[in-house]
């Protein structure tokens, strides 16, 4: 019960307070449209829940965000967006993860922006350089692979494309071909990094190395060059 | 013939990686010259290796260390979006799989999916009573206010969006009335001597859908993209909406609305289009 010396707008906060999240995510949209001070308030009230949570994910991301951006620049963007979107929410899921969404896609916006920035920095050089003698630039080997390489790249790739979206079926698979068999990490590794267990690894592993065989023997593929032969023209 | 059981699981991965001691090094290079099945699989992880080191994506030791370091150009990466519903089951089929075939050799995205994959272990975990309560920082509640004092965060009023069956509606009838629309402006072209650009006919129809009648409206200079000024100057459709239906060669029409003010209609919203539109018509719902 409320002390007698309670504000009213101390009873409010415990009466929001003890409200649950789909209660007050129906009075924040209710409200929306008709008194937009009572939907800060229930807004308020909701994510004063999840700052933890929000802050959490954030900070404890081992990723260090410029000075430009900060790790407080995203949590006010996250909090933002959650105002634009908690009308998307679906009930079946918890909020908790709804909210965890977001913020995870709004910090990985923010780190591909970082390394797009930091494409364009140009490197400095320290001494003036000898105008006589060839530049670094005019020094370097060609990156450029002969026309016919280039073509058995094309080629390859192709196939790679082809033979993992066959066998690739979810995020699980992706990461297992990833970080299992092209990686070489070890099943405790990759079962921490993405919070699967350690069996449902080998498990995988163990699938897809028999969706793999399936896929080469479908195209009587015995070896790398027959693979690569079976695509050019004329084969 | 080798038995099924006797293939290497794990060792082969091992052995494609180079950590397998010289001996179990060797046991897997004799079953891989009797084993057809797995030589071509060897062959493939070599293949898909050497497709991952192309790509660029130099492995890291640290958790996120490498995170910035993919020379993969952006726009190859599969958006924020697809990969948020390729971890949450919301992707279909095809492009699940064509996502996750970009993971499986792109480091910096199975990075981020670890990312979504931590996020959500927190969230399984994160209980919000016992947690201590925090505020919405005063950054957020000012980009909240910026964009409710902006259009964008409220609703359109009723009069300015068209239904979907009144859209279809208003389609058919272009199509019925496309002669007669033509006819008007041709006369009108030849009475007034006007250019063609500037005659636009402006279909009238009523809240149900039904064809009232064509006004004659003038493209006149001012504005970013001109105006269209009612021919009769009689004032009748003041404060009225006018939907214009804006067709672009490259993508799907949109639906513009502007007001009638002083028998004039400023075409202020189709200016700020990013795209040339193809070709504009015009409709006024009078009842």
């Amino acid at each position: 019960m409320p002390e007698e010396s309670g504000s009213t707008a101390e009873l409010e906060k415990e009466r929001l307070a003890n409200l649950g999240d789909e209660e007050l995510v129906d009075l924040f949209l209710d409200s929306l449209k008709t008194d937009r001070a009572a939907a800060h308030l229930y807004f308020e009230s909701i994510m004063g829940r999840y700052q933890g949570l929000i802050g959490h994910i954030v900070r404890n991301s081992n990723y260090r965000f410029p000075a430009w951006d900060s790790a407080d620049d995203v949590i006010a963007r996250v909090n933002f967006k959650v105002y634009r979107g908690l009308a998307l929410w679906r009930r079946q899921g918890k909020l908790s993860s709804f909210i965890a969404r977001i913020a995870t896609s709004e910090m990985i916006d923010t780190i591909r922006r970082v390394r797009r920035d930091k494409s364009y920095m140009p490197r400095i050089s320290l001494a003036e350089p000898d105008p006589d003698m060839p530049s670094v630039i005019d020094r370097a080997p060609s990156k450029e692979p002969s026309p016919e390489a280039r073509m058995l790249d094309r080629e390859q790739s192709k196939i790679i494309d082809s033979l993992l979206e066959d066998v690739c079926r979810d995020w699980k698979d992706g990461v297992i071909v990833n970080e299992y068999i092209i990686g070489a990490q070890d099943a405790k590794t990759i079962s921490a990094k993405y919070d699967m267990s350690e069996d449902l690894v080998y498990q995988r592993a163990r699938r897809l190395r028999v969706r793999l065989i399936k896929w080469l023997a479908d195209r009587g593929i015995t070896s790398a060059d027959q693979l690569l032969r079976s695509t050019r023209p004329g084969a | 013939m080798v038995k099924r059981s006797a293939h290497p699981d794990k060792q082969l991965f091992q052995y494609l990686s180079g950590s397998l001691d010289e001996q179990a090094a060797a046991k897997i290079e004799t079953h891989l010259s009797a084993c057809p099945d797995c030589a071509a699989l060897a062959s493939v992880v070599r293949m898909l290796k050497s497709e991952a080191a192309a790509a660029g994506s130099p492995r890291s030791e640290g958790p996120f260390d490498g995170l910035e370091a993919s020379m993969a150009p952006a726009a190859s990466h599969p958006g924020i979006s697809e990969l948020a519903s390729l971890f949450y089951g919301g992707s279909s089929r095809e492009s699940a799989s064509a996502t996750a075939r970009h993971v499986a050799t792109c480091e910096s995205c199975a990075r981020e999916l670890a990312l979504y994959a931590q996020a959500e272990r927190m969230a399984s975990g994160y209980e919000p009573a016992r947690a201590v309560g925090g505020e919405v920082p005063q950054a957020a509640r000012e980009m909240i206010r910026d964009w409710e004092e902006s259009n964008y965060a409220k609703p359109r009023p009723e009069e300015e969006t068209l239904s979907h069956e009144m859209l279809t509606r208003l389609v058919h009838l272009l199509g019925e009335r496309r002669d007669q629309l033509l006819d008007m402006k041709r006369h009108v072209i030849e009475s007034s001597s006007s250019r063609e650009a500037d005659v636009v006919p402006v279909l009238i129809i009523d809240s149900s859908g039904e064809f009232r009648g064509v006004e004659i409206f003038h493209r006149e200079e001012g504005g970013a993209a001109g105006i269209l000024k009612h021919s009769d100057g009689s004032g009748r459709f003041d404060n009225k909406i006018v939907h214009a239906l804006v067709g672009f060669r490259d993508r799907e029409p949109v639906v513009i609305t502007e007001v009638v003010r002083r028998d004039a209609i400023e075409l202020k919203r189709i200016s700020r289009l990013s795209s040339d539109p193809d070709g504009a018509e015009y409709f006024i719902i009078e009842d």
